[in-house]
């Protein structure tokens, strides 16, 4: 068991960490998508851009060394859904919108 | 102006219900945030109203109210589209009258319960009549049967609506089975059991699985009617996405509830199950973005209704902020062990249901209020609505910030430092982060308060000019109407 | 039973698929019959498997089940011991010393648990205090409100009692009277009974194995 002092130093650490690492796929998110919305190539890479914050995130986490193994499985794993995740929806939102609409004008 | 007038179609039994919804709601968030300011103050200054209304009296009235007005709001929502959306008038409009006035003057008895009597004695009958003493379930037996009634009412309304219109549409599919779900849940909160473990077991049924699965869905139905109506958006298109967001919101939500299980006793393998799907919550979050981005961006903000408008984007990223982030923040189980229970939960519970719920009901207040007048402003639009809306998100940015700030303290320094007795407690409270961040909290009480002064001001006049310009022109041409 | 939650996890999820797919034959995956089969598809599968884990759950939950003390543990000695592999501390039960001054039979202990978990309803304790960490942040977690150095240093001089249980009692039936802190807890009007009530539950509570929660405590700068 570590001392306070210690451990009052990881949960700083990891809350601070956690926060930015919550923020992240926000920003990924958002940017990519007004990127794509306004026709503007720089703002879909910064969002490309926090998308990669977000892994680098994800491994100053991981090196604090505070995390347990199942937490550091957790996070990979939620990482690597978030990289993907709002090209996909977009792409998607994207595609139902082409499709149906044109269904709908043939009906 | 280049806005034009025209005149109303007549307005269905139901519609003309549903602004008595709206009107009330706008009321009772005005009572919430009341308590809410005085339970702020009680934090600067405990010993305020001590005697009369201590802070579990303000606190208790601060969160029904705020369940209750939500409620309101989003049933209001669907008396509004239910008639556009089946074509004709609500099946058994006169039981939902009835039940409506019950509704309201349940309440009303039941604020006087809470200020006035307050809790009982120990025993059975004091749950049945005043106090089940449940957070956000403290509400007595009595007004849950109620509560039960008036959705089984309510959920009677749209389901005979449905059949006697002869067509069922993708949004209404996903509402009478919503609502199903919802009224089964609440009945989970009625359970008493002597067992804390089972007791909350249950009761985050009824917390989590409303506020956090089948509210969203409801809020995604309205939201797909609101598209339709605001930006036109083809019914198919709003119809799939709003599946995909159904199947997102259940697919991520109901074992998310898993976030809940971690410390109450419950197995292990609930921290992995809510860890894992509470992380993917915010996906359908992100869809909803998306989505109403791509719809807004095509139009370009091009609206029949623009207050509403900002409502419906502010909801998408509100609700993603709100209920993603914060939520998200605090998620993964070795950081929640610090920070579960402290002023953390708090600034998440404030924001998310700012983002998700307060900005879905205000979009529906805009469209009803729009509505409400014999000649209807297109595009409707205000000096004041802005300012309104400015004022509150400020505000609850404002009162989220400085929840967040002592719950880190709190985290800290009472739960990491102090092991979480009375005297870490204690000492966490007095800590300068935290007292200090009390007065902020307060006075961004006031800045939400005088926004919402604002918007009952503007919802009670805006789109009116309207009516009296229509006026002037029908009286220079000569009759007609345009 | 040893249930693994990365198993369920990707079991539900390969499940969802499958049914949609089962669901929505013949339809193009951008369609409107699509991802209806979807949203039918998971939300049956998630309520399946949450209904099967609350069963499974609920076995685990019942008192004296493992996790949950049996009601007679008010008449034992409670304490927290470190257990390494787990990484949190776990409750133990200790040796019979009684509650009160006398030892109680199961019927007795269940129904004064009883007793004060409806005290606790019905004075709305929630919504200042938490419990298991849920409530209104107002005031102290009451998890292990029982294990609470503060009683015997603090409370049990000023209130004049032996026993920490009385000591409890007694400050639970008076709470302005002896303020601690800047906030006060109002005086909620409980009987003898009815804090005795109060008290027994805490102590149940407080010999719940909450997976650690809340953490390392009562370990403090002082106590390391």
């Amino acid at each position: 068991m570590i001392d306070t002092a210690a451990r009052a130093e990881m949960v700083r650490t990891l809350m601070a960490l956690e926060f930015i690492f919550a923020m992240l796929p926000g920003f990924y998110g958002v940017f990519y998508v007004l990127g794509q919305i306004l026709h503007r190539r720089w703002l879909t890479w910064l969002g490309y851009g926090f998308g990669l914050a977000q892994l680098v995130v994800t491994e100053m986490m991981i090196r604090t060394g505070y995390l347990d193994t199942f937490t550091i499985r957790l996070m990979i794993i939620i990482a690597l859904a978030y990289l993907v995740l709002p090209p996909t929806l977009w792409h998607l939102a994207k595609a139902i919108h082409r499709v149906n609409t044109r269904d709908e004008l043939q009906a | 102006m280049s806005a034009t007038t025209r005149v109303r179609p007549k307005l269905y039994e139901a519609q003309k219900l549903a602004i008595w919804y709206f009107v009330v709601a706008i009321a009772l968030f005005g009572l919430q945030l009341t308590f809410g300011l005085i339970a702020a103050y009680q934090q600067l200054n405990p010993e305020f109203w001590f005697e009369v209304a201590p802070f579990m009296t303000n606190r208790t009235l601060h969160v029904n109210t705020m369940v209750v007005w939500l409620l309101v709001g989003l049933v209001g929502g669907v008396y509004w589209f239910l008639p556009q959306e089946t074509g004709r008038e609500v099946v058994g409009i006169k039981a939902a009258k009835i039940i409506w006035w019950v509704i309201v003057a349940g309440v009303l008895v039941l604020a006087g319960i809470y200020l006035f009597v307050q809790y009982g004695p120990g025993e059975m009958s004091t749950l049945w009549l005043f106090m089940e003493g449940r957070e956000y379930l403290e509400a007595p037996r009595w007004v849950d049967l109620a509560l039960v009634l008036w959705v089984a009412i309510f959920l009677y309304n749209v389901i005979a609506t449905t059949l006697a219109s002869r067509r069922i549409t993708g949004t209404l599919m996903v509402l009478i089975f919503d609502l199903v779900a919802l009224g089964a849940l609440y009945s989970a909160g009625m359970h008493y059991s002597i067992n804390l473990t089972m007791d909350q077991f249950l009761w985050w049924w009824v917390v989590h699985l409303w506020v956090e699965a089948t509210w969203e869905v409801l809020v995604g139905v309205l939201m797909a009617w609101s598209l339709m109506y605001l930006l036109g958006t083809p019914r198919k298109v709003v119809e799939t996405w709003l599946f995909l967001e159904v199947a997102l919101v259940f697919g991520t939500g109901i074992l998310g509830l898993g976030h809940h299980y971690f410390w109450i006793g419950t197995p292990e393998y609930w921290l992995g199950l809510g860890g894992f799907f509470s992380a993917m919550e915010p996906l359908p979050l992100v869809a909803m973005v998306v989505h109403a981005l791509y719809d807004a961006g095509g139009h370009r903000l091009m609206a029949v209704n623009k207050p509403a408008v900002f409502w419906l984007i502010t909801q998408a990223f509100g609700n993603f902020i709100g209920a993603g982030v914060w939520g998200f923040m605090q998620t993964l189980p070795q950081i929640n062990m610090y920070s579960h229970g402290t002023q953390l939960a708090a600034a998440h519970g404030h924001l998310a249901f700012f983002g998700a719920y307060l900005s879905t009901v205000l979009m529906l207040a805009y469209i009803v209020a729009q509505n409400a007048r014999e000649h209807i402003q297109v595009p409707l639009d205000s000096r004041w609505w802005k300012w309104a809306a400015g004022l509150m998100i400020f505000g609850i940015f404002g009162i989220t910030g400085a929840f967040t700030i002592s719950g880190f303290t709190q985290t800290l320094i009472e739960r990491a430092e102090g092991g979480s007795t009375w005297a870490a407690f204690i000492r966490a409270y007095t800590h300068p982060w935290y007292a200090n961040t009390l007065g902020w909290r307060y006075f961004f009480g006031w800045v939400v308060l005088t926004g919402y002064l604002i918007l009952v001001y503007d919802l009670w006049t805006i789109g009116k000019k309207a009516v009296t310009h229509a006026r002037a022109a029908v009286a220079a041409v000569g009759g007609g109407d345009d | 039973m040893n249930i693994h939650w990365l198993e369920i996890t990707i079991g539900a999820i390969a499940i969802a698929v499958v049914l949609t797919r089962v669901l929505s034959r013949g339809s193009g995956w951008l369609s409107w019959h699509f991802w209806r089969g979807a949203m039918i598809a998971s939300s049956i599968t998630m309520t399946t498997i949450l209904l099967a884990l609350s069963f499974l759950t609920l076995g685990e939950t019942r008192p004296g089940a493992g996790r949950i003390p049996p009601w007679t543990v008010i008449n034992h000695e409670i304490g927290l011991k470190w257990d390494a592999e787990r990484q949190w501390q776990v409750p133990v039960v200790g040796e019979e010393t009684g509650f009160f001054g006398k030892v109680w039979s199961p019927e007795e202990a269940e129904a004064l648990v009883n007793k004060g978990k409806l005290t606790i309803q019905s004075r709305n304790c929630m919504e200042c205090h938490t419990l298991l960490g849920n409530g209104a942040y107002y005031a102290p977690d009451l998890t292990r409100a029982w294990l609470d150095p503060w009683w015997d240093t603090r409370i049990k001089p000023i209130v004049g009692a032996e026993t920490r249980e009385e000591a409890m009692m007694k400050w639970l039936m008076n709470p302005p009277q002896y303020p601690q802190g800047t906030r006060r807890m109002p005086n909620l009007g409980l009987t003898e009974e009815e804090a005795k009530a109060v008290v027994a539950f805490l102590k149940w509570m407080s010999a719940i194995d909450t997976n650690g929660f809340p953490p390392h405590f009562s370990l403090t700068y002082e106590q390391r």
